[in-house]
């Protein structure tokens, strides 16, 4: 097989693996509720998990300060003083995987005060390692048909 | 010495002093009460001058946690001191005397100790109305 | 291609008043962040210094400079204009009389990237405190500075960037990938050149800063684009190219510290991805917390990943050939196809909080210190991070991009030193996958 044909076929394994859409598992979505401790600099738990299309319901317990909770790519937030908690309700309806991060300055870290929700499972980061596979595969496998192999 | 040489030496000088003396000098002239949890010093200043029925203007920035603003013995909102932002209050008092302000939004343990006073002097030389 | 070529080029390039108004603006720039960080509010997202350093210039720096102009920002840089000008005798072409320094030659035990290599390091194992406290990064800055004049004052040349700036460091091991280069376009012309005023100065400029040899250089490495050869050459023989990307890497180290040097910038690459962007709280406490026992910890597993584990696991890939070449060789030219994955994984972390936090600039330039200012209106603008939904494509592109690039780069070294470029290029992958997990 010619090397530029196998290139070709690398490159549409990798369109198909990056954007075929894969079918969303039918679990019944569920009104899910966490209490989410927030001291500097972290949460606790700091790393959640819910089904697409949960409804998600966050208690912020702030422990010492006041500290805010936002959510990357839902662009929902909510903040709370230590004593007061507060509550912040969205739908999950995108899947994937979403930094949620301290909005209000808590202190020096404050910018790096992170944690984790996934929502389904993380299909990108599944989809990006496949690719990458590919590319492993492409990087070993396609030779230029001048250049013998050595050991 | 060439004349670009002295141009250049003259431009590069102004524009070092400029940078460090134009703004040490806006900041020098600019007071701001600073906010800080109290286990790292409350606030700074804590101990406030006023005269009765002339307004006192503060300028407060909170050097690290959310802090809040409020004086007892006032009828008034609290104010949110945000890190790294300045809040301006202005303060009329009717009556000289001591009065404390205190945090309003909790900043740790140590949040009900940060308070400090504002010592209103009473307007002792005017000359009253006939 | 040769840029120099384009008159209107060479002329912006030869003459000195363009790159002193640069010079200029980036020097005020730079001591107004030694002020902000030092007399502005200890609120890090709202400091001058520390918004204008560790976001803007940095994004600046590893998303632009590096990657397309390669060592592009030291032709710029403010560091060491104090202290050149005070060596020089003059801000612009030498003066009649020139000052007597020392003019000490830096010692031959120093004449690598060692010291470089352990700066950026002790940067590297403070990051978490610098990056966020404005007075530590006023002081930073100050120091170098401070350091940058005061080594002119004792040895020739720029020695604070060609053997000590930490920045430096890791900024000429990359330029090995940017598509542009300054070369000299003859060889037979240098041959026949009498005294060499391109390294010796002479009364149309001062010789190379950087100590190098323009006649010689072959990659990107260690000239600092300041342009002094171009305006000495009088042979009109030295010209600025435009080339395809990491044509430098064709041609693999042999040296120890440069090796080193893609090993601690790729380990801390992946460290920081873990550590700062990552959930585990546990891990920024250590690193924040410096002086405490957890941070001692912190600092022993950084150094163990970056001197111990990531090159142990390279070498270990890399012994099972039997070949005449020495080890160290074999070691140094194939760690040279770290050099892309490993300004690639920079490129990926940094997109992340740069999207995540610039937002901050604008307000920071409206109140730089912190007291309250509005200079230009945009003192109120909320935080926003920008640009969420293609931070993750962004990011697998650039890595799975990384990948083939240093596997391509890993061939090149391969076929020269006879040996195969499959572990490397397995090595490469698992890294990047690491990479990929901690970033998504």
């Amino acid at each position: 097989m010619n090397p530029r044909f196998k290139l070709l076929l690398f490159l549409m394994a990798g369109l198909v693996v990056a954007f075929a859409p894969l079918p969303v598992p039918a679990i019944a979505p569920q009104a899910r509720t966490f209490e989410l401790d927030a001291r500097q600099f972290t949460y606790s738990p700091s790393e959640l998990s819910v089904n697409q299309g949960d409804t998600v319901t966050i208690h912020l317990v702030s422990t010492d300060v006041v500290h805010g909770l936002y959510v990357d790519g839902y662009d929902v937030s909510v903040e709370a003083d230590p004593g007061q908690s507060a509550t912040l309700t969205f739908v999950a309806d995108k899947p994937g995987s979403f930094r949620f991060r301290c909005n209000i300055t808590c202190g020096a870290m404050h910018p790096f005060m992170i944690g984790k929700l996934t929502v389904g499972t993380n299909n990108w980061l599944y989809r990006s390692i496949t690719i990458l596979l590919l590319a492993l595969f492409a990087l070993i496998l396609i030779r230029p048909a001048k250049q013998a192999r050595t050991t | 010495m060439k004349r670009s040489e002295l141009l250049s030496r003259l431009i590069v000088a102004v524009a070092v002093i400029g940078v460090v003396g134009a703004p040490l000098y806006l900041w020098s002239r600019t007071p701001i009460i600073h906010a800080r949890m109290a286990e790292n010093g409350g606030w700074s200043p804590d101990v406030l001058q006023a005269e009765v029925g002339k307004p006192l203007h503060l300028k407060i920035t909170s050097d690290d946690v959310v802090h809040g603003f409020a004086v007892g013995q006032m009828d008034m909102q609290s104010v949110d001191i945000l890190p790294g932002k300045v809040a301006g209050i202005t303060l009329t008092f009717d009556k000289p005397g001591i009065y404390t302000f205190f945090c309003t939004r909790w900043c740790g343990l140590n949040h009900w100790r940060m308070r400090g006073t504002i010592e209103v002097t009473g307007a002792s030389d005017t000359i009253p109305s006939d | 291609m040769e840029l120099t070529h384009i008159p209107f080029i060479k002329n912006a390039l030869k003459n000195r008043y363009p790159q002193l108004a640069v010079f200029i603006v980036m020097l005020v720039g730079y001591i107004f962040a030694i002020l902000a960080g030092l007399i502005g509010t200890p609120v890090g997202s709202h400091n001058f210094s520390i918004v204008f350093v560790w976001i803007a210039w940095w994004a600046i720096l590893i998303l632009i400079a590096v990657p397309f102009f390669g060592r592009g920002w030291c032709a710029v840089c403010p560091i060491p204009l104090p202290g050149e000008w005070l060596q020089r005798g003059a801000i612009l072409s030498p003066p009649d009389k020139r000052p007597k320094w020392l003019n000490l030659r830096v010692p031959k035990m120093f004449r690598n990237i060692w010291l470089q290599n352990i700066s950026f390091l002790l940067l590297a194992l403070f990051s978490s405190v610098l990056l966020t406290t404005p007075n530590i990064t006023g002081i930073v800055l100050a120091a170098m500075l401070f350091a940058a004049i005061g080594l002119s004052t004792v040895f020739e040349r720029r020695a604070f960037c060609r053997y000590l700036c930490p920045v430096g460091g890791f900024i000429g091991l990359y330029s090995q990938t940017a598509p542009i280069e300054l070369r000299i376009k003859d060889k037979q012309v240098c041959v026949n050149c009498e005294g060499k005023p391109c390294y010796n100065g002479s009364s149309a400029g001062y010789g190379c800063p950087w100590d190098v040899f323009p006649g010689g250089l072959t990659k990107n490495t260690y000239c600092g684009l300041c342009m002094e050869c171009i305006r000495t050459c009088p042979h009109d023989n030295i010209a600025v190219n435009l080339r395809p990307f990491s044509a430098d890497l064709a041609k693999p180290t042999t040296r120890m510290d440069e090796a080193f040097k893609a090993f601690i910038m790729l380990g801390s690459a992946i460290i920081y991805a873990g550590v700062l962007l990552g959930p585990w709280g546990m891990l920024k406490d250590a690193a924040y917390n410096v002086g405490s026992g957890a941070w001692f910890i912190y600092a022993a597993v950084f150094l163990a990943i970056i001197f111990i584990v990531l090159p142990g696991l390279f070498t270990l890939g890399i012994l099972n050939t039997k070949n005449t070449l020495p080890l160290k060789h074999r070691f140094a030219s194939l760690s040279t196809a770290l050099i892309p994955l490993g300004l690639v994984f920079w490129v990926a972390f940094s997109l992340s909080f740069v999207l995540t936090n610039a937002s901050y600039i604008l307000a920071a330039l409206s109140d730089p210190l912190g007291l309250g200012w509005n200079l230009f209106g945009t003192a109120n603008i909320a935080w926003q991070p920008m640009l969420t939904s293609i931070l993750a494509p962004a990011q697998t592109l650039a890595l799975v991009g990384g990948l083939i690039w240093s596997a391509r780069t890993a061939q090149k070294a391969a076929s020269e030193t006879h040996t195969s470029p499959i572990p490397v290029i397995i090595y490469c992958f698992i890294l990047t996958a690491v990479m990929l997990w901690l970033l998504l």
